[in-house]
């Protein structure tokens, strides 16, 4: 397939709570096999702008396309029957399931009966731990593991496209280390990733395109190398050191606001 | 004793199959359906039609009722009414499965007609074959009943270890939205859930119908027995509600050998071992305060923890008294005012009893529409007040103020007990709490020779005021006025009051009311007694309106309508109580007069179907009516003004 084709395409979508808005008129495209990363402060609407993708809230306006079929506003189960995954912030595991309860939920749709094995196999042999683990409560798994097994579910149920919320949020680094392993493994079996984070440099050393929000508006994208520098300096208005989360941004004043690449 | 065990077990059994039911669809919906009973009557009535006025074979009769029809209503209710629930507020859910409680039989009867359903004959036929157990003698019905049982028993672990859709059932139960996360559908689950849960009513209702008579309150008994293996297996465990099912039936039956046949009093015990049950279970858990439910409340992750949306004017002087009342509600006093002036005393009375029970229903104001806790037990606390002031007036001569006070209190002091021990655990056990504490009283209070008086009850005399004679029929109507107002008068300053707000901070949120020092246990207690006490004076009134304290006239099933009546017509204001009240009183006069006797539990049937209404405007059909009034008021106004003011009128006219 053709990488220019775009997978997944989000045009002017707005999400609002009540009277309140979280994303106003997003736009990007995630193309097949890549990994696009939303970054931004807390409250900049990523959380938001990830359960408008997957139909967990409904958008207030704008579209979500799939291979040009217009999605917008589907319910969260269908979007996941569509191969559209998320990982929410708290992992999205059944914490009272087994480890193998989970995986057969999550082969349960979309997987046809006569792969299903194969497809748990492909998990355990990308994720031994969870092979070891297969009888534990997911509840009793460490954070990492926990993180595992929801990346495992996602794989396991053959989506093509999955939206992982804050996946190192709360784990210790060498843990963040082997989750990105997981997520690039996960990219290079052809998954599109749309990757949500608050840790700049390892989300932009991973990615294949960054997007900047910030109170709910696109306000930087690009490739990283282009748009690492204004990210760091222009945004935070400070040099950050890698690793560490962007503090809590004051509102978009001088060159972000003059940057506003939304409609792009 | 072999014989006590066994048939313990049987009605155990019974009880187990009900709680399992219960406790799948509470597991699946959050909904605790206090209608079960009713489907289980229900499926019962099918069966009894299809077998013994149709003459079906009974293999057949039994697999269209049990099998067949049973699993559809639940498929129905859920779409016509769950399916809507699942963000409502757990006070809208509890409305709504206690309108089903009140409306099914009602409709069953409107259907079926109200012949008495005599003979009636269990799955094993006619002339049920006998067995020889332990030398005790069972017949085919109590051995199928135990067999289904242990089918039950069987089929449920199965199910739930390893079938799809036990897995489904413990993935919704575990998270309805990682569920959607994978591509179920957690109303689907809930569906299945609902036609299983309904299929094991109707299974529980068919097996129970050979033991009981086929009628509403032998089922309601069921169910409430079922109530209590629920509450032991708090709500959660399938099991554990099977094994509480047959502990209920087993202490039921073995209690029975130890009782003198002879004295009244433990005569009211065996029937209300249940209650005595649950509300021990209760007490228990109550002990137990930090329950998982109140825990997750406070760390903001239960579903449950969803709360009514009340607009509270933060920082808003206290409005003057006056600005409260509405035009309508003005009006609608004045109105009730001058009634009898033109009125015939037959329907002056039905007006002062629809005073009376609007008196009553200010409780409900309080309790409900103030304190957001839902009482099931209303009528209970006014029959208290009822035989308290036929004690206190006649049995020991107080002057009759005195008498209504005290009385007052009784039923106060009765509320506040039931709320200390219920409040903490939730409005779901507050709500099993007082239906517990009600039919508890009904069996063994109510029957004491003193109170019941040979069913006549003891006299009230309307009291006497200098010249005035209460007793007669206008000037006792100017009495319940009068009481009704100043209880009214008492209700609107207490929801003006820093403790009436306070009250609707806890509704909103009670955990954010927590940390601003408020504590909403001794608020909701508060609330209790208050209530408690308005309904023990309504229950004097309707005590003089009678004549006499009978304290038949209150029992449960009475309250849970007088619910239902409240929850359709409104909870929050008091001219809703008022109206309430007068629409219980007059309403089913209205349909004797002009319709035939076939037609005689219309009333109650629409009260129920008003209160499952209600689930989709929580505010009451007062309220709705009061909005879509609004609504035309606001566009005939619009469209004038556009008249007015559009250089073309006539392109214009068509907003409308």
């Amino acid at each position: 397939m053709s990488e220019q084709v775009p997978l997944l395409e989000v045009r002017g979508l707005s999400v609002a709570y009540g009277a309140a808005p979280a994303v106003t008129r997003v736009s990007f495209e995630l193309v097949k096999g890549k990994a696009v990363v939303v970054l931004g402060p807390n409250g900049a609407g990523k959380s938001s702008l990830a359960r408008a993708i997957t139909g967990l809230v409904k958008p207030s306006e704008g579209e979500v396309t799939l291979e040009g079929r217009d999605v917008t506003g589907l319910a969260a189960h269908k979007m996941a029957r569509l191969g559209v995954g998320l990982v929410p912030e708290d992992r999205g595991i059944f914490r009272g399931l087994s480890v193998a309860d989970n995986l057969r939920m999550a082969v349960r749709n979309g997987v046809p009966r006569n792969r299903r094995d194969a497809a748990l196999d492909r998990v355990f042999e990308l994720f031994p731990v969870l092979s070891e683990r297969r009888k534990q409560i997911a509840g009793t798994l460490s954070g990492g593991e926990q993180q595992m097994l929801a990346l495992a579910r996602v794989l396991a149920g053959e989506a093509r496209v999955l939206v992982v919320d804050e996946p190192s949020l709360g784990l210790a680094p060498q843990l963040v280390d082997r989750v990105y392993d997981a997520l690039r493994k996960l990219r290079e079996s052809g998954i599109s990733l749309l990757l949500i984070e608050q840790f700049v440099e390892r989300a932009l050393g991973f990615a294949d395109y960054a997007c900047l929000l910030s109170h709910g508006r696109l306000v930087l994208q690009g490739p990283p190398a282009e748009v690492r520098d204004d990210i760091l300096k222009s945004y935070l208005g400070r040099e950050e050191e890698s690793g560490h989360p962007i503090a809590p941004a004051p509102a978009p004043s001088g060159l972000a606001a003059g940057i506003n690449l939304q409609t792009a | 004793m072999s014989a006590y065990i066994i048939s313990g077990l049987v009605l155990g059994s019974i009880y187990a199959i009900a709680a399992t039911g219960l406790v799948l669809t509470y597991k699946s919906s959050r909904i605790f359906n206090f209608g079960h009973g009713a489907i289980a009557f229900l499926i019962a009535r099918i069966y009894y039609q299809l077998a013994q006025v149709y003459h079906w074979n009974t293999a057949l009769a039994a697999f269209m009722s049990i099998l067949v029809f049973a699993p559809l209503f639940g498929v129905f209710l859920w779409g016509f009414l769950f399916r809507h629930l699942t963000n409502a507020s757990p006070t809208v859910r509890l409305v709504a499965t206690i309108g089903l409680f009140v409306a099914i039989p009602a409709v069953a009867q409107l259907i079926f007609g109200y012949d008495p359903t005599l003979n009636t004959v269990g799955l094993a036929g006619a002339n049920p074959k006998l067995f020889h157990v332990f030398g005790v003698v069972l017949n085919m019905d109590q051995v199928l009943v135990l067999l289904f049982a242990a089918l039950v028993a069987g089929g449920m672990f199965v199910m739930i270890r390893f079938t799809t859709f036990g897995l489904l059932i413990r993935a919704v139960v575990d998270s309805a939205t990682v569920s959607r996360l994978v591509g179920t559908d957690p109303q689907r689950v809930s569906m299945g859930a609902w036609a299983l849960g309904s299929l094991l009513a109707g299974l529980a209702g068919v097996l129970l119908t050979p033991l009981v008579t086929l009628d509403v309150d032998s089922f309601n008994i069921l169910v409430v027995a079922s109530f209590a293996a629920v509450v032991l297996a708090r709500m959660d465990n399938l099991l554990l509600s099977f094994v509480g099912g047959l502990v209920v039936g087993l202490v039921q039956q073995i209690v029975t050998k130890f009782i003198p046949s002879d004295s009244t009093f433990l005569k009211g015990v065996v029937p209300s071992i249940p209650f005595i049950l649950l509300v021990i279970f209760l007490f228990v858990w109550g002990a137990n305060r930090d329950t998982v439910g109140s825990r997750q409340q406070a760390m903001g992750v239960n579903p449950d923890a969803h709360q009514e949306e009340v607009v509270v004017r933060a920082g808003a002087r206290p409005r003057a008294w006056w600005r409260g009342l509405t035009p309508v509600a003005v009006w609608g006093v004045i109105l009730v005012l001058f009634i009898p002036l033109y009125m015939n005393s037959f329907w002056l009375g039905l007006f002062s009893e629809g005073l009376i029970i609007g008196t009553i229903f200010l409780s409900f104001t309080v309790l409900t529409g103030q304190a957001g806790i839902i009482s099931l037990g209303q009528s209970t606390l006014a029959g208290v007040g009822a035989i308290a002031v036929g004690q206190f007036a006649t049995a020991f001569g107080l002057p009759m103020l005195l008498a209504v006070i005290l009385a007052g209190g009784c039923a106060a002091l009765l509320g506040v007990l039931v709320a200390v021990i219920s409040v903490r655990l939730g409005d779901l056990y507050v709500a099993l709490t007082t239906l517990g504490m009600g039919l508890l009283l009904e069996n063994m209070v109510y029957t004491i020779g003193r109170f019941d008086n040979f069913s006549i009850g003891v006299s009230v005399t309307p009291p006497k005021l200098g010249p005035i004679d209460f007793s007669g029929r206008t000037t006792f109507y100017f009495l319940v006025l009068a009481v009704f107002s100043i209880l009214a008068l008492g209700v609107f300053n207490l929801k003006r009051s820093s403790t009436g707000l306070e009250l609707a901070a806890v509704r909103s949120d009670p955990v954010r009311a927590t940390t601003l020092g408020i504590r909403p246990w001794r608020l909701k207690v508060f609330a209790f007694g208050v209530a408690s006490f308005i309904a023990g004076v309504g229950g004097c009134m309707m005590a003089m309106y009678q004549f006499r304290a009978l304290p038949e006239n209150f029992v449960t099933t009475i309250g849970l309508v007088w619910f239902a009546v409240v929850a359709t017509l409104g909870m929050r204001s008091i001219p809703a109580a008022l109206f309430a009240g007068i629409t219980f009183a007059v309403f089913p006069q209205v349909i004797a007069d002009h319709l035939s006797q076939s037609w005689q539990t219309l009333p109650t049937a629409l009260f129920g179907l008003g209160a499952i209404a209600v689930a989709r405007h929580p505010d009451g059909v007062v309220a709705m009516h009061a909005s879509q009034f609004r609504w035309v008021k606001r566009h005939v106004a619009m469209l004038f003004h556009r008249l007015r003011h559009a250089p073309e009128p006539a392109t214009e006219v068509s907003v409308a």
